[in-house]
């Protein structure tokens, strides 16, 4: 199914550097994401213990140090699955944005991997995007990455030919 | 003011009676008189005429067999003269028959649909459609109707998938769905999207650029994904 982009600057902006605020809700609803996936998965995962172990269950409540560890797991792979198959993450899909190294390519799984690192390690570092005249932040810089608007979803070709169902306003 | 002061210039003298209208012809309403539809007498009489008019024909018809035969049978002497003039005779005679008898023809047939048309309507007339109704057993019908049975006959569920086929409704749905979230989608995109505009403009106004940002990339074409490129195994 093909849509078009009725924003006339929406459709000007398609394949241009993204802003901070796109970059940063997108960020947003990628921990947002990785949250709910450890809130369910640890729920489930301890309904089934309590079931098979011990006869009262119940619904745990996870400790700090365990909520912000394995949410950040579930961050980084989360960001590395996405940015190295298709350039979107979870929430990067939501706000129309795709990661690709400065050469317009899918980033590598090491590449993707090292960026969500940097990403955990020191969020400060999207920052940078306000500050730089290219809409860049420090893991761009780092990692040789640009994000870009691409709201449409496109067609896989690996063949190289022009993507079927695209309609660009 | 005196009465003769009232009286317009150019008059004099006491005024007159008024002239009398000059006279209105009558007005005499036509009657348009719808022609009456041919009856039994009318085509008792055409079809008398119609008889003459055939019986002529037969005649004429026979005569020209005569002719014929004539002209086999006499010298050219005689053909020529006699018989040609009897013969021109006996075509006009022909002719003028046959024009007549089909003349006949037409109106005997609109007498006999006429006819038929009237006999109709007296019959209709004389019928007592509601005591005929009356007379029709509705409820002992509608009793030994088994309606179950002619549902059971019905297949309902194939009547039913056949419709639901004919209705794509699951893309109605999809469409529908899909394109109002990708529209409030949008939207919000689109927001976020000038609020990168603004706060970049704020920032580059409190650093003192000039220059707008660059925000141009012409390695990635939106036209053709990243997932369409080769991969960066970097």
């Amino acid at each position: 199914m093909s849509r078009r982009i009725r924003n006339v600057r929406a459709a000007r902006l398609q394949g241009r550097r993204a802003g901070a605020i796109s970059r940063l809700l997108a960020i947003a609803v990628d921990v947002g994401a990785a949250w709910v996936i450890f809130v369910v998965g640890f729920a489930a995962v301890g309904l089934v213990w309590d079931f098979l172990h011990t006869g009262d269950v119940r619904i745990a409540s996870p400790g700090p140090w365990i909520t912000t560890l394995i949410t950040s797991v579930i961050f980084v792979l989360l960001l590395t699955f996405g940015w190295a198959t298709t350039g979107r993450s979870i929430g990067k899909q939501v706000m129309g944005l795709r990661v690709v190294t400065d050469a317009g390519t899918i980033l590598s799984v090491r590449s993707a991997f090292l960026r969500a690192l940097i990403y955990l390690v020191f969020p400060l570092g999207g920052a940078w995007i306000v500050f730089s005249p290219r809409n860049a932040s420090l893991p761009d810089h780092l990692i040789h990455s640009v994000v870009v608007h691409d709201w449409m979803p496109a067609l896989v070709d690996l063949q190289g030919g022009p993507p079927s169902g695209q309609q660009r306003a | 003011m005196t009465a003769a002061d009232a009286v317009p210039s150019g008059t004099e003298g006491p005024p007159t009676a008024p002239a009398a209208d000059p006279p209105v012809p009558a007005v005499v309403p036509e009657v348009v008189s719808t022609p009456r539809p041919p009856g039994v007498l009318d085509l008792v009489v055409r079809g008398t005429r119609l008889g003459v008019d055939a019986a002529g024909l037969l005649a004429a018809e026979v005569a020209g067999a005569g002719v014929r035969v004539a002209r086999a049978v006499l010298p050219p002497v005689v053909v020529r003269g006699a018989v040609d003039a009897v013969d021109d005779a006996v075509s006009r005679t022909r002719d003028a028959a046959r024009a007549r008898e089909a003349a006949q023809r037409d109106e005997v047939a609109d007498a006999v649909r006429g006819v038929i048309g009237q006999v109709v309507d007296l019959v209709i007339d004389q019928i007592d459609f509601g005591a005929v109704v009356a007379k029709v057993p509705v409820d002992e019908i509608v009793s030994q109707v088994d309606v179950n049975a002619i549902v059971a006959r019905l297949d309902v569920g194939a009547i039913t998938e056949e419709a639901l086929d004919a209705v794509d409704i699951t893309a109605i749905v999809r469409e529908s769905t899909t394109g109002l979230a990708g529209e409030t989608l949008d939207v919000v995109r689109a927001q976020a999207m000038g609020a990168d505009g603004i706060v970049a403009a704020a920032v580059d106004r409190l650093l003192r650029r000039r220059a707008p940002r660059d925000l141009t990339f012409p390695a990635y074409d939106a036209a053709r994904p990243a997932v369409a490129a080769e991969r960066d195994r970097t």
